[in-house]
Order: C-alpha cells, then structure tokens, then sequence
C-alpha cells in the first residue's frame, strides 16, 4: 500500500494536542494497515524515527434516520510515538 | 509606557498612548481567552481550542479586534490615572500607528475632562446681612389673615345677594336647551366677586332675592378649557336658597383662646416674636445662599458644554417628575405652554450652567481646604439616611447603599455640604 493511502489525514482533538507533549501524533488511518505499515508510512512521509505505534478500531456509530437505520463508517486511530528528538509540523495547516 | 498629555481648548486634552511589544502579547493573550469562549472546532470542548489551533484555523487577526480593545481600555485607563484625570464623557480615540505584532501600536485619546477651577476669593467674604424688624403693622395684618382663616359664614338675614356675599344656589346651564355636563349643582356655595365661576355669572345674580329663580344667558369664553362649550351660549337656570356672609372673629380674649392664648397682649407678642424667628431663618438662608454665590462668583471656570447639557438633561427629568405629581406628562405640559422641546431647555440651561459652576467650585474648594470626609462619617450619614427608610426596605436598601457607586456619591454630597459650611463659617456679615 502506498503511504498516502495508509495515513488518510491528522487526528485533532483535544486529547490528541495534549498527546503532542508526550511526543505522540494521532493519524486517521486505513482500517486495514498494521502497526509495521504505519510506522514506516509516518518515517517515510515525516522524515522521522518512529519509537512505538499504538492502534485502535474505532467503530462506527448506528444512526437512525427515523425507520431507517445506517451506520456511521468505521476506521482505525494512530497513536504514533516517536523516538526523543523527533517533531512532526503539519498541524500549522489543518 | 508611559502617555503623553496634550491641552486643547474647552476642558479637552489629548492624551498619546503607546504600548510596547509585551503588552501587545499580553493582550492578545488575552483576546485569546476572550475569543476561545466563543469558538466552536470539531474535535474540541467549547473553550478548550489551543491558541495555536485558533490562529492556524482562522488566522491571526481574529484575535486583533479584541486585543486592540483591550489595549485601549486598558492604556486609557492608565493614562487617567498617570495624569489625575477626571474625564466628564467618553473619549475618542485615533489611531496613529495601527496595531501589529512585534511593534509599538500608537493611539490618540481625546476626551473632555472635568474644567480646572481657578479659586478666587472665598474665605472671610464680605456680605451684607440686613437687620430684621418685625413692625406692629406687620403683626396686625397677621392677626388680620388669622381673622379670616377663622371666620365662619353664617346664614344672613339679608334679603338681596350682594357683592363680597356667599350665595348657596341650585343652578342648571343647558346649551341648545339641553343640559350639559358638569353644568348643575346643587346647594352650591358661591362667592360673589371671586371668579369661580365664567365671567358674568356672579355678576348676573346679583340682586337676587332669596326664593328667587332667574333665568341667565351666557357665552363661554373663547379660551375655555371644555372645548365643546367654549364659545358657545348657554342659558342657566338659577335658585339662589339663601344668603350667607363672612364673620370675622373679634379681637378680643376669646378669639386668643381659640388660639390657644391666655389674652390679646399674649397672642400679639407671641406672634411678634415668631415672626421674627421666622424671618431671621429666612434672612440667614438668603445670607448663606449669597455668601455661595459670592466664592462662585469669584472663582473662574471655562463652562463645560457636556456638563451643562448633563445638568439641563436632569433638570429637565426632575421637571418631569414634578409634573407627574400633578397629573401632566412632558408632552402635554409642553402642548399647553405651546413651548418645543428645545425652547424649554434654553430656558433650564442660565440655572444649570450655574449649577454646574457651583458644584465645580464646592469641589474645589473642598480639595483646597483638605475638606475630604473620613468613612466614619460617611457611615454615619449612611445610617441616617437608612432611618428614613421602613424596616421592610431597609435591608434591601441597605444592600444598595453599600455599593461604591452609592458609597461614593453620599461622600461628593458630604464632601460638598462641608465645603459649603466651611465658606459660610469663614464669610463675615455685614
């Protein structure tokens, strides 16, 4: 897979800029990529070391549209933590 | 930093405010924390965006209106305090280097402060004070509106009404030979010769007999307050019942016992001495008032047009007010004096502009002389004003009074009350 597939976009929130200071970036990324993947599509779009990557499938939520009922996508978060002395500086242009 | 202070004419100064780098940063801090409350990004709580992530978002100049804002208010402020100010309205500002970060930001403040007072002359001032002489005439005319409070009017044998009589009638008017309203009444007490009722009514019963009926036609006059009946001829049917007159009481020892007195001389000397306090009172008001006037007067202050109109603006409220009582409002006041608005306030301003000067002057002489009132008695005149209150107002009053607007106003008040007692003990009479 390629890497701009791999990583689909910055994860911002609240929770994810405080991470920032533990030096972990939060990605939204393709369900079906591994840890291994993701570690070397961030080194390799970044320019940077990557220490550890933590993932977790979010599932999407049930909506309802009065009877009808649907379901909000599913997709995977990225918790990339990079080795001391390493900065990522794309959040300036979300 | 600190401002530059620049004099105009007319009580207005211009103040130059320029901030440095820091305060810049410390503003759009600020606006920051301003600015996040209202700003709503996915991901986020309501308040809790980062700065950086506000700025990348929207820009940087989101925070600028904000900081600006609070750059002025907060330089103006010092700039008062720096040169001892007091502004009497609202300042205008101009912008002489516009706001950016990393340089000076440059503005001008003009704004109207309250006039310098130049004191002239004020202690041991020189007023005339008349001697006040009650004569025995002035007692006898006194006595004589006493007579006539007490006088009582009873049923007279006489059988024609005359002028100076009181007439106790039953009358009807009819207009086109209808009876119209408020135009009966029946065992009126009318004086003749008074004018209570339209021209040509008392005049035209005199003469009558007791028992008498007499038929009499009239016109409204032009400017009557009905305006159905003004100017129109109307006919009333009059039965005079009976004829009473005035007595006036006797001057004598009864009439001093009615009154409360052991005997004439009593009542006489009694009287002479009450108004004589009573015009001593009145003199030494009047020497007070002058003595006032005088250190106004002698003082010099370039007249504050804000202030004036300020002062025109409450006068003309109180007015208002006054009028209230008696039932009239602003409008109809000004319909029936067929005055404006505007002639009206030309009328308040000579007094308001004097207003003004005073109170102006009463500050200034109260700086000069150190006249500023401890808190203790600014409590004690708290606690007395309270008193005037009902119990059930007086926490809810109480509350209010302890405001520092309130706090702040009794003190002007005690401030000014004491320099006016302070010129009036310095000023000798005459």
């Amino acid at each position: 897979m390629d890497y701009n597939t791999i990583i689909k976009r910055p994860l911002v929130t609240e929770k994810s800029t405080a991470l920032m200071e533990q030096n972990k970036y939060c990605f939204v990324v393709d369900p079906r990529a591994n840890k291994n993947q993701i570690k070397e599509a961030v080194e390799k779009m970044f320019n940077v070391k990557v220490k550890d990557v933590n993932t977790a499938n979010v599932l999407g939520k049930v909506k309802r549209m009065g009877r009808y009922e649907g379901r909000r996508p599913n997709w995977k978060r990225a918790i990339v933590t990079l080795e001391p002395g390493n900065r990522i500086e794309f959040f300036e242009g979300v | 930093m600190p401002s530059t202070l620049e004099k105009l004419d007319k009580n207005f100064v211009s103040i130059e405010l320029t901030t440095g780098t820091e305060e810049i940063d410390e503003a759009l801090e600020q606006a920051y924390h301003r600015v996040v409350k209202k700003i709503n990004i996915p991901g986020f709580r309501k308040g809790k965006v980062p700065r950086r992530i506000i700025e990348a978002q929207y820009g940087k100049g989101i925070l600028y209106e904000d900081a600006v804002e609070i750059l002025v208010a907060k330089k103006y402020d010092e700039a008062i305090k720096e040169h001892g100010l007091v502004p009497v309205d609202q300042p205008h500002f101009d912008v002489v280097e516009p706001f950016e970060e990393g340089k000076p930001f440059v503005i001008k403040a003009k704004v109207e402060v309250l006039p310098e007072v130049k004191l002239g002359e004020y202690k041991g001032l020189k007023v005339a004070k008349p001697e006040v002489k009650v004569t025995p005439e002035q007692v006898e005319e006194r006595l004589q509106s006493l007579r006539e409070r007490h006088s009582e009017l009873v049923v007279s044998d006489k059988k024609v009404l005359e002028k100076g009589d009181f007439a106790i009638i039953d009358f009807e008017g009819f207009l086109d030979g209808k009876p119209f309203p408020g135009g009966a009444g029946q065992g009126y007490t009318l004086e003749i010769g008074s004018g209570t009722f339209i021209p040509g009514f008392e005049d035209a019963i005199i003469g009558m007999e007791t028992g008498m009926e007499r038929e009499i036609n009239l016109t409204f006059p032009e400017d009557y307050h009905v305006a159905d009946l003004a100017g129109k001829p109307v006919v009333f049917k009059v039965n005079l019942r009976e004829i009473k007159v005035k007595e006036l009481p006797e001057l004598d020892g009864e009439f001093a016992k009615v009154l409360g007195y052991e005997s004439m001389e009593q009542l006489r000397e009694e009287l002479g001495k009450r108004m004589e306090e009573a015009a001593i009172r009145q003199r030494d008001a009047a020497w007070e008032e002058e003595v006032v006037a005088k250190a106004v007067e002698n003082a010099t202050v370039e007249i504050s047009d804000t202030l004036v109109e300020r002062q025109t603006h409450r006068m003309i409220h109180e007015f208002e007010q006054n009028l209230a009582y008696q039932g009239l409002t602003l409008d109809s006041y000004l319909k029936y004096a067929e005055k404006d608005l505007d002639t009206v306030k030309q009328e308040f301003r000579p007094g308001a502009e004097k207003r003004v000067k005073t109170d102006l002057v009463i500050d200034a002489i109260a700086k000069a002389e150190g006249l500023e009132p401890t808190e203790e008695e600014v409590d004690a005149q708290i606690e007395k004003m309270l008193a005037a209150y009902p119990p059930k107002d007086k926490a809810k009053m109480e509350k209010e009074m302890k405001k520092p607007s309130r706090r702040d106003a009794v003190k002007d008040a005690l401030r000014g009350e004491k320099a006016v007692r302070f010129v009036i003990e310095q000023a000798v009479a005459e």
